[in-house]
C-alpha cells in the first residue's frame, strides 16, 4: 500500500485560508434517510481532506454508505450533519444549481452503469459537459481528441446502445475528463465489467488523471483496485473504520 | 441557450415516435380551428364577392301588402333621383299547384316575375335561356322538387289557381339559393302577366310584394336607402342594399363561425389534456438522463429549458400538422353544408387562419407541457447513484408551480375570449370548462377516495385487483377521468342540446291530433269545403275565422312614426347596436291574422287578465279587449290595459289588452298571436282555417286534389310533408354539427389513448410480475378489463350528470325551451363510452399480456 503524501490534512482544524488548502474536505459529515417512516442514519461523523491530485479509494461492504459519502462529496444532496469543502467552496452555503455550476467546472463522473444519455450519440455525450459551460467550438475537438485518446476513434456516431459496456465506459471516462476536471469522482466503474475489459478502463483512467492532474475518488468494493489508490478509507456501517493515511 | 437547444434536438431526435400521442394531440384540435375559421374566412370572402348577386339589385322594397299609394310615390322619387334606374317588380306567396295530367297535388312558392330581376348574378336553367323567356306569358320554371312530386314532365301544364301554365323547364342554380328553403315549397317562377289568371290574389291570401332596383353606377345606393327608408319604413316598406346585406350577412356568418370556433377550441384543449398526459409520462422515463445531466452539471432551469423546448417544438410540428388536415377539412366542408349556405364557397385557405392555428397550437402545447414538465427541476442527481428512498415529492408551495397553473389557466381564458362571439361568452366559457374540469377531477378523486374505503373484498380476485388499480400508486383514474369524461362531457352536452332544441320542430302528431290543414276558405266557400271533406270520409271542424289586420297605434303613438323613427338611428360600422327604445319594428311592420273566440284552446294558458273574455265586456263599454301572447306582448311592450288600435281593411278598430297568454306553438292548433272576443270582428272581411284528419296519406293527397280542383285558392297542407321536410332540414343542420363534434371525439381517443399510456409502464412492470408468479394472459386481460369498465363507467356517469346540467341550463335559459332527458339514447351513449375505454385499454393492455416476463425483465 502506497503510503500518504506528508501534505495531508486531516484536522478539521485546517484554515480555508491556508495556502495548502486540500481540494476536498469533509467535516463530520452525517446523512441520514427517511425509510419506512423511521429514521436510518447511513453515515456518521465521517471526516477526512484529501489534496489536489491526490487518489483516494472508499471501500467497504455494500450497505456501509460508500455512495452516499460519494454523492455527498460531489454535492448531489445535502447532509443532516456537518459539510464539505470543495476547492475552497463550502457546498452547503450553496443552491442546487449552484452545486451544479460548480460541477459543471470541477467535477467529473463515472458510474457503475455508465450512465450515458441513451438519446445521444457517444460524441454527443462526450461534448455535454463543455457545451454545459457554452463552450461549444472547444467541445467538438475536445471531442475528438479524447475518442481518440480512448481509442474510440470512428465510433463517435454510435448510440449507447450500439456500444459493449466497456466502450460504454470508455465513452463516459471520456466525458469525463472532457472539461479538464479538477476531481473526478468514480462509483464502481469497472462494477459491470469483465475483469479484461475493467483493466483497460482502470488503465485509461490512470493515464488520464496523471496527464490532468485530476483529483481522484473512487468508490469500489474491489480490493484489487483500491491497491493503486494512494489512500484507503474503510466504511463499514456508515463510519469509517480504517483511513491508510492516519495509520 | 445553444446547450438547451442542441440537447433538445438531439433528445427529439429519438422521442419522436414516443411522442406521436403529443403531435397527433396537438393536430386534431388545431386542425378543427383552422377548418372552421378558414372556411368561415373564404365564406366571408365569397360573400363579399357575390354580395350583389345575392340580392340581384342594387337596393330593393319589400313590405308584406300591396306597396301604399304613398309608398308607391317615394319609389317613384327614388327612380326620379337617381336617372336611368330600373326597376323590376315581383310578387311571392303560396299557392296550390297540381298537374293536370297526373295525381296529387303540391303546396308551392310562387314567384311572379315582371322586369329584368336579376340584374345581378345569373338564374340557370335546364333547358338554357328560360329565365330570358320568362316574360312571355302562358309558362312558368320549376323547381326540380316539384317535378318530381307531381311526377310532371317539361312541357306539361301546371295548374296554378284559375291557370293553366306551361312547365317550360326547371331552375337548376340560383344565387343567393339556400337549398333547404324549398324543402317547404318547391318554387314555381311565372310572369307577373299570368297573376290576374291566376286569381289567387284574393282576399285573404298571403303575399310578399317587392321592387328590385338596379342604380346607375353614378349614383350611391346607400345615400339613397338612407334618405327615403324612413319615409318608406312609415309605409311598412323595408330598404334594403347590398353593402348593409353583406354586412349583417357576414356579421351572422362571423358568428356562426365563432361557435363553431368554441367547439373547435375545445378539441384543442382536450388536445392540450392529452400534451400534459404525454409529457407526463415522457419525463417519467427521463428521469434517469435528467439526473445524469443534473451530475454533470446543469441547473434546473436549463433541464427544464431543454424539454420546455421539446414540447414546443413537438407542439409546433403538430400545428403544421393540424393546419395540413385542417386545410383539407375545409376543403370538405362545402360537401357537408352544402344546401345551407347562400353562396358558392371557393376553396381558398385562409393564411391568416392558418397562422393563427400554428400560434395556438404552439401555446397550448408549451402552456400544457410546462406544469408536467416542472418537476424535471427536482429530481436529485443522486439518482444515479441508487434508486432513490422515499422522497417528500415536489413541494407543495412550490412557487413556480402556481405560476404555472395561473398562467395556463390565463392561457385557456384568453384563448376563450378570442374565440368566442363576445368577452362576456368566452370567459363564461372558460369557467364552464374550468368547472367541468373540477368537477370531473373531483369524481376521480371521490372514487379513489370511496374505494380505499369501501373496498369490495368479497369480489372474485381478478375484479378486487382490477379495481384495486384505480388507487394503487401511479393509478391512472384522475387523468383517463379528466380525458374521458371531458371528451364524453361535451358529446353528451351537444346531444342533449341538439335533441331538445329539435324536439320543438316535431309537430305533435298523435294519433287524434288533425294532420291536415286547410285555409284561405272564403265564407262563400265553407260549405263546399265541408262537404268534400265529408265525401271523402273525413272528420271536420268548426272553421276558425280569420281576420288579418295591422297596428295603426301603440300606446296612442303611431305605428308608422315608430317605425320611420326606428330607422333613423342606424348604427356606425362597428359600433354595437344600443339598446332599442320601444317595439320591435317586426311587430309593428307585420300583417296580423287574427282570430275571434269566446274561449281558449286546450294549447293555451292564461298569463295575466284572467277570465276570457272578460265577462263584464260589452256592457262595460269602452274598446274592445283584446287577448295577446305573452312573446309578442314582450316585444311591443305591453301590459295589460294598454290601448292598441288597429287597422282592419281601412277600417279603425280601437281595442285594449285585457288578457295575456301563454301558447304552445307545439301542438298543432290554428294559435294567433292576437284573439278579439266574438262581437267586433264578426262583420269584418275574413276567411276561414279548418283542419281534419286522415291516416292514409293517399287519402290525403286525393282530398288535397280534390279541394285544389274545385276551390283553387284554398291552401291545403299535410303535415306530414311538412315534418318530411323539417326533418330533412334539422339532419342537415345535425350533421354539420355532428362533424365538427367528430373532432372533440377524435381528440378525446388520442387523449384517452394517452391517459391510459401514463400508467403503461406500471403496468407492464406488475403483469409481468404477475405471470411470473402463474397468471395466465386471459387472467391478466381480465384485470385490466374490470380497471376499464370501472373508469369507463365512472368518466361517462359523471360526464352524462355534467352534461345534463349544462344542457338543462342552455336549453332553459339561453334557449327558452323545455328541458327532457332522452333516456334510452343517453344509456347507449354511456355503453358506447364504456365500451371505448375498455377496447382501448384491452388494445394496450394485449401488448403487456402477449410479451414474454423475462423480455421486460431484462429490459428494465
Amino acid at each position: 500500500m502506497i503510503p500518504g503524501p506528508a501534505t495531508t490534512f486531516d484536522a478539521p482544524e485546517a484554515s480555508v485560508l491556508n495556502v495548502n488548502e486540500p481540494m476536498l474536505r469533509c467535516e463530520s459529515l452525517t446523512q441520514t434517510y427517511l425509510s419506512g417512516g423511521r429514521e436510518l442514519t447511513v453515515l456518521k461523523n465521517i471526516t477526512f481532506a484529501l489534496e489536489a491530485g491526490g487518489f483516494i479509494a472508499i471501500v467497504g461492504p455494500s450497505g456501509s454508505g460508500k455512495s452516499t459519502l460519494l454523492g455527498l462529496l460531489a454535492g448531489l444532496d445535502r447532509p443532516r450533519a456537518g459539510r464539505v469543502v470543495l476547492d475552497g467552496r463550502d457546498l452547503g452555503t450553496l443552491s442546487e444549481d449552484e452545486r451544479a455550476r460548480l460541477r459543471a467546472e470541477k467535477v467529473g463522473f463515472v458510474f457503475q452503469s455508465f450512465h450515458l444519455i441513451p438519446t445521444l450519440t457517444a460524441r454527443e455525450n462526450i461534448q455535454v459537459p463543455l457545451e454545459l459551460r457554452g463552450e461549444e467550438a472547444a467541445a467538438r475537438a475536445r471531442a475528438d481528441e479524447l475518442l481518440a485518446r480512448v481509442g474510440l476513434e470512428g465510433r463517435g456516431h454510435h448510440y449507447p446502445a450500439q456500444l459493449s459496456g466497456g466502450e460504454q465506459q470508455r465513452v463516459a471516462l471520456a466525458r469525463a475528463f472532457s472539461h479538464r476536471p479538477a476531481v473526478l469522482f468514480a462509483d464502481e466503474p469497472t462494477g459491470n465489467l469483465d475483469a479484461a475489459t475493467g483493466a483497460t478502463v482502470i488503465g485509461l483512467m490512470s493515464e488520464l488523471n496523471r496527464e490532468l492532474g485530476t483529483t481522484l475518488v473512487l468508490v469500489t468494493h474491489d480490493p484489487d483496485l483500491a491497491a493503486r489508490a494512494r489512500r484507503i478509507i474503510r466504511l463499514a456501517d456508515g463510519a469509517v473504520v480504517h483511513d491508510s493515511a492516519a495509520a | 441557450m445553444p446547450f438547451v437547444l442542441a440537447m433538445a434536438w438531439r433528445e427529439s431526435r429519438a422521442s419522436l415516435r414516443r411522442m406521436a400521442l403529443l403531435v397527433a394531440s396537438i393536430a386534431v384540435g388545431v386542425a378543427a380551428l383552422v377548418a372552421i375559421s378558414s372556411f368561415t374566412d373564404s365564406l366571408q370572402e365569397s360573400v363579399r364577392e357575390q354580395a350583389r348577386a345575392l340580392l340581384g339589385a342594387d337596393l330593393a322594397l319589400g313590405s308584406a301588402s300591396r306597396f301604399s299609394p304613398r309608398a308607391e310615390e317615394e319609389l317613384k322619387k327614388v327612380v326620379g333621383e337617381a336617372r336611368g334606374t330600373d326597376v323590376s317588380r315581383l310578387v311571392r306567396f303560396g299557392a296550390m299547384a297540381y298537374v293536370p295530367r297526373t295525381t296529387g297535388a303540391r303546396l308551392v312558392q310562387v314567384t311572379a316575375v315582371e322586369g329584368g330581376y336579376p340584374f345581378y348574378g345569373r338564374i340557370e336553367t335546364r333547358p338554357p335561356g328560360g329565365w330570358e323567356r320568362l316574360g312571355e306569358a302562358g309558362g312558368v320554371l320549376v323547381d326540380p322538387a316539384l317535378v318530381s312530386a307531381l311526377d310532371a314532365n317539361v312541357g306539361d301544364a301546371l295548374a296554378l289557381g284559375e291557370a293553366r301554365l306551361a312547365i317550360r323547364g326547371v331552375v337548376t342554380s340560383m344565387p343567393g339559393d339556400v337549398a333547404v328553403r324549398s324543402a317547404l315549397g318547391p318554387r314555381v317562377f311565372m310572369s307577373a302577366r299570368d297573376l290576374d289568371a291566376t286569381g289567387l290574389l284574393t282576399f285573404g291570401s298571403r303575399a310578399r310584394y317587392e321592387a328590385y332596383l338596379k342604380i346607375p353606377a353614378a349614383e350611391d345606393p346607400l345615400r339613397l336607402a338612407l334618405r327615403h327608408r324612413p319615409a318608406l319604413a312609415a309605409e311598412r316598406v323595408s330598404l334594403r342594399t347590398v353593402s348593409e346585406d353583406e354586412e349583417s350577412l357576414n356579421e351572422t356568418l362571423g358568428r356562426l363561425g365563432r361557435y363553431l370556433g368554441l367547439v373547435a377550441l375545445i378539441a384543442v384543449l382536450l388536445g392540450g389534456l392529452g400534451v400534459a398526459s404525454a409529457v407526463h409520462v415522457f419525463i417519467k422515463r427521463k428521469i434517469e438522463t435528467v439526473a445524469v445531466l443534473r451530475c454533470l452539471g446543469a441547473t434546473g432551469g436549463t433541464v427544464l429549458a431543454v424539454y420546455l423546448v421539446q414540447a414546443a417544438a413537438l407542439g409546433l410540428l403538430g400545428s403544421a400538422l393540424g393546419v395540413a388536415i385542417g386545410l383539407g377539412v375545409q376543403a370538405a366542408l362545402p360537401m357537408v353544408m352544402a344546401g345551407l349556405l347562400p353562396v358558392e364557397v371557393r376553396f381558398a385557405p385562409s393564411w391568416p387562419a392558418a397562422a393563427a392555428g400554428l400560434g395556438v397550437g404552439l401555446w397550448v402545447a408549451a402552456a400544457f407541457a410546462l406544469l408536467p414538465l416542472l418537476s424535471v427541476r427536482h429530481v436529485s442527481p443522486l439518482v444515479v447513484l441508487r434508486r432513490p428512498y422515499e422522497t417528500d415529492g415536489p413541494k407543495r408551495r412550490d412557487p413556480v408551480r402556481i405560476l404555472a397553473g395561473a398562467l395556463l389557466a390565463a392561457s385557456v381564458v384568453m384563448l376563450a375570449v378570442l374565440e368566442a362571439p363576445s368577452r362576456a361568452s368566452g370567459v363564461g366559457f372558460a369557467l364552464g370548462i374550468g368547472g367541468a374540469l373540477l368537477a370531473l377531477w373531483a369524481a376521480a378523486v371521490a372514487l379513489s377516495l370511496a374505494l380505499r374505503r369501501f373496498f369490495p373484498s368479497r369480489w372474485p380476485y381478478l375484479w378486487r385487483q382490477g379495481v384495486a388499480n384505480l388507487y394503487r400508486p401511479a393509478n391512472q383514474t384522475v387523468m383517463v377521468v379528466l380525458a374521458l369524461g371531458f371528451g364524453a362531457f361535451l358529446l353528451d352536452t351537444l346531444f342533449l342540446v341538439q335533441h331538445n332544441l329539435l324536439r320543438d320542430l316535431r309537430v305533435d302528431a298523435g294519433a287524434d291530433r288533425p294532420n291536415l290543414v286547410l285555409f284561405d276558405i272564403q265564407p262563400d266557400q265553407r260549405a263546399g269545403v265541408e262537404a268534400e271533406l265529408r265525401k271523402a270520409g273525413l272528420p271536420v271542424r268548426e272553421p276558425v275565422p280569420i281576420v288579418p289586420m295591422r297596428i295603426l297605434s301603440l300606446k296612442g303613438q303611431s305605428a308608422g312614426a315608430f317605425l320611420a323613427a326606428g330607422t333613423v338611428p342606424r348604427r356606425a360600422p362597428g359600433e354595437r347596436r344600443t339598446p332599442r327604445a320601444g317595439p320591435n319594428p317586426w311587430t309593428l311592420r307585420r300583417e296580423y291574422r287574427s282570430t275571434y273566440r269566446g274561449a281558449l284552446t286546450s294549447s293555451e294558458k292564461t298569463i295575466a287578465g284572467g277570465e276570457w273574455p272578460p265577462p263584464g265586456w260589452p256592457a262595460s263599454g269602452g274598446p274592445a279587449p283584446v287577448s295577446i301572447e305573452k312573446e309578442l306582448a314582450t316585444e311591443l311592450g305591453v301590459h295589460v290595459g294598454d290601448d292598441v288600435v288597429w287597422d282592419v281593411q281601412g277600417r279603425i278598430v280601437p281595442s285594449r289588452v285585457a288578457h295575456l297568454r301563454e301558447v304552445s306553438w307545439a301542438r298543432f292548433e290554428p294559435n294567433f298571436f292576437v284573439v278579439f272576443p266574438p262581437g267586433p270582428l264578426e262583420g269584418a272581411p275574413q276567411s276561414f282555417v279548418t283542419l281534419s284528419r286522415a291516416d292514409d296519406p293517399q287519402v290525403r293527397a286525393r282530398v288535397q286534389r280534390r279541394i285544389v280542383e274545385s276551390f283553387p285558392n284554398v291552401t291545403t297542407i299535410d303535415l306530414a310533408q311538412v315534418q318530411q321536410a323539417l326533418d330533412r332540414i334539422v339532419s342537415k343542420v345535425a350533421l354539420a354539427i355532428r362533424f365538427m363534434a367528430l373532432f372533440s371525439l377524435a381528440t378525446g381517443a388520442v387523449v384517452l389513448v394517452g391517459a391510459v399510456a401514463t400508467s403503461r409502464y406500471q403496468r407492464l412492470r406488475e403483469a409481468v410480475l404477475l405471470k411470473t408468479l402463474g397468471a395466465t394472459r386471459g387472467q391478466i386481460l381480465r384485470i385490466a378489463l374490470a380497471e376499464y369498465v370501472a373508469l369507463g363507467l365512472l368518466a361517462s356517469a359523471t360526464a352524462l350528470l355534467l352534461a345534463t346540467g349544462a344542457a338543462w341550463g342552455l336549453v332553459r335559459y339561453f334557449f327558452e325551451s323545455r328541458f327532457s332527458l332522452p333516456a334510452a339514447q343517453l344509456s347507449a351513449t354511456v355503453l358506447a363510452i364504456v365500451a371505448l375505454t375498455v377496447l382501448v385499454g384491452l388494445w394496450t393492455s394485449a401488448e403487456v399480456a402477449r410479451k414474454p416476463p423475462l423480455e421486460v425483465l431484462r429490459a428494465e
